[in-house]
């Protein structure tokens, strides 16, 4: 079923994720809508304990047993949260992919790679194992695996970290999904191969024109990649930009926060660090006032009480903020 | 000048390696022939990528691992030659923060007990008025509060976590706190904060600091002097804010364009996967990564050679190449 470019793919609606009793609970997700469209990359951004990876792990149905969602997850129009196992794994891996932080808990320790990624295929595209495996090979070599024949043949502990990645990335685009989601796909990755991923991700952005979904902490990563970036706390979206406006234009204290924190090569020279003082929120957070009040130098009396919206409605770029930055 | 705090002379560690131990080498130098200097004071930034050895140099340095050969001078008296005794007093002036501070953290210790340990050991007769102000005020030196201690570590987030595990660290005002990727596993806002905490207490206490970081960013707001590490050898030391304008090896060049181009627009980054001490070659440990090596680069380890009498660079080809801008 081809999928009309101008709706989104992948479609989140006042998202809620929680876990616990009624009396203590612990609300990791809160009301958070997100759309995704073929050929773009939203990136989410929010430091551990934000809920961005809780966020996806509701949208793949990998949850926990113990939480509760709230809201409306559609992919291509199918509701995703009500799905039965089936729907899920029918779409799961193939249309709908996910790239994870850690290839090698990700792979199967005791399959060589082209069984991994031949069962992909047999499975989902109906391919015979002769096929699969000579897809899979052209696969490897796309995402750019020196030796993919010798590749297909090793176990994921014979390669190093950027490889496993690399397999991880190809394993995501064999079917040629409509969206791929990659949960801080570079942050165990040494810089100089971090830098090699990052190439990568671009390049087959441009050949797959998938939507992708890039979560991540680090806002230069996200910066380098993305179209538009959401950037959650506390389990809220808190502000919804262009990338191209976050070095110019961050409406949100916290975004404000995060790019001046972001240690970088360039300007300030050695001296103290920018901080942002305070801890980050917890999930048990009341959802009276808005939760970076307690961290924020431009908070006022109102800030503490009334939640602030995400604000004007409807619109591209959005921040949730009673006293935002001048654009 | 008065001689060096710490001085360390052809550090070499080397673990036994499975694959190779029936052939004649049958080990692998994770450490190869290591040598730097810090003076009382300063702050040594340490960078390379996972498996360069990091960690491995200065666990060796604290004798928490066998050293194969070389020399750690400590004050001019070397420490591998000390008996156990004589090592463990030395031990109160060279403390060491880890990574991840949870599982640095005794889990079913108060922050009380935590912090008691080394006074318990090291000044065994405080009384305990003493020892609880001294907890006390070491736990208000890193910015908590002293009602604080009859918590466990779970009950603090890691940045509070890595809070303690400073407090601990400096309880006895050492002369030397390593920190090993101290940083590293905390979210970006906290980052900054612990960063600024060690360098006030480093002023507060007079204390060196090797600062054992993969993030050059970080390193280069902390770091007197920054030392590179690559498969097990050093490749280049110099000042930091010189390191940082006119670097030299084409591996701290490949480092910084990778992290330039996580910055902003793309660069061209080293090719391949960075080396372990296990495939350490003959000749440059670099070579089959470097776009400019030559036959010769791998025949040979590289000497240091000095570019200024504080910048050292191990690469043979570094004076026909531009230094990085």
């Amino acid at each position: 079923m081809p999928v009309d470019s101008a709706d989104p793919a992948l479609q989140v609606d006042a998202l809620s994720v929680e876990y616990g009793s009624p009396a203590d609970v612990s609300r990791v997700v809160r009301d958070v809508s997100l759309a995704v469209r073929r050929g773009e990359c939203l990136g989410i951004v929010g430091e551990s304990g934000s809920g961005k990876s809780q966020i996806v792990l509701a949208v793949m149905g990998l949850l926990d047993a113990h939480a509760r969602t709230r809201g409306s997850v559609k992919f291509r129009g199918e509701q995703l949260l009500s799905a039965t196992t089936a729907t899920l794994n029918r779409l799961r891996g193939a249309k709908l992919a996910m790239i994870f932080q850690d290839p090698l808990a990700a792979l199967t320790p005791h399959l060589k790679i082209g069984v991994q990624l031949g069962e992909i295929l047999v499975r989902h595209a109906q391919m015979s194992w002769r096929e699969a495996d000579e897809r899979s090979l052209a696969m490897l070599q796309r995402v750019r695996i020196a030796d993919p024949k010798q590749c297909l043949r090793q176990y994921p502990h014979e390669l190093s970290g950027g490889m496993r990645q690399r397999v991880m990335i190809a394993m995501s685009l064999l079917c040629e999904p409509d969206i791929v989601i990659a949960d801080e796909p570079t942050t165990a990755l040494d810089v100089t191969v971090q830098a090699q991923i990052v190439d990568l991700l671009r390049a087959m952005r441009q050949d797959f024109q998938m939507g992708l979904v890039l979560i991540s902490h680090d806002l230069g990563l996200i910066a380098g990649l993305a179209d538009r970036i959401a950037v959650v706390y506390a389990g809220r979206v808190v502000e919804n930009l262009a990338v191209a406006d976050l070095a110019r234009s961050a409406r949100h204290p916290y975004t404000a926060a995060l790019i001046e924190c972001a240690p970088t090569l360039t300007g300030r020279t050695q001296g103290r660090m920018p901080t942002l003082p305070g801890q980050p929120p917890s999930p048990e957070t009341s959802d009276e006032g808005c939760a970076f009040a307690p961290r924020c130098a431009r908070a006022q009396a109102r800030c503490g009480v009334e939640r602030p919206a995400l604000s004007p409605p409807d619109a591209a770029t959005q921040v949730a903020c009673h006293f935002p930055l001048s654009p | 000048m008065n001689a060096p705090l710490l001085q360390v002379e052809e550090l070499s560690v080397r673990f036994p390696d499975r694959r190779r131990r029936m052939r004649k080498t049958g080990s692998l130098a994770a450490v190869d022939a290591v040598s730097f200097t810090l003076a009382a004071g300063e702050t040594l930034g340490l960078v390379g990528e996972s498996g360069s050895g990091k960690s491995t140099l200065v666990r060796a340095i604290l004798r928490l691992l066998p050293v194969d050969s070389g020399r750690v001078l400590w004050r001019g008296e070397d420490l591998l030659a000390l008996d156990r005794q004589s090592m463990r007093r030395r031990r109160r002036e060279m403390q060491i923060v880890f990574q991840d501070p949870l599982a640095s953290l005794d889990p079913r210790m108060t922050v009380r007990e935590i912090l008691a340990e080394p006074l318990r050991i090291f000044e065994p007769g405080l009384d305990r008025g003493e020892r609880e102000r001294r907890i006390a005020a070491g736990l208000e030196r890193v910015g908590l509060a002293a009602d604080m201690v009859a918590r466990f570590p779970h009950e603090f987030s890691g940045g509070q976590c890595q809070r303690i595990a400073i407090a601990r660290a400096v309880m006895l005002a050492p002369k030397m706190l390593i920190c090993d990727e101290a940083v590293s596993s905390l979210d970006v806002s906290i980052q900054g904060q612990i960063v600024n905490l060690l360098a006030d207490l480093q002023r507060e206490l007079g204390m060196a600091m090797i600062f054992i970081s993969h993030n050059l960013s970080v390193i280069r707001h902390i770091s007197h002097r920054v030392a590179v590490l690559y498969a097990g050898r050093l490749v280049e030391q110099a000042p930091g804010d010189r390191l940082f304008k006119a670097a030299l090896h084409p591996y701290t060049k490949a480092l910084l364009a990778a992290e330039a181009l996580l910055d902003t627009a793309p660069r061209a980054a080293a090719s391949g996967d960075p080396l372990g001490a296990a495939a350490a070659p003959r000749g440059c440990g670099f070579a089959n990564r470097c776009a400019e090596a030559r036959s010769a680069c791998s025949l040979a380890v590289p000497a240091w050679e000095s570019a200024t009498p504080e910048h050292l660079v191990a690469c043979h080809r570094w004076r026909e190449l531009p230094p990085r801008l």
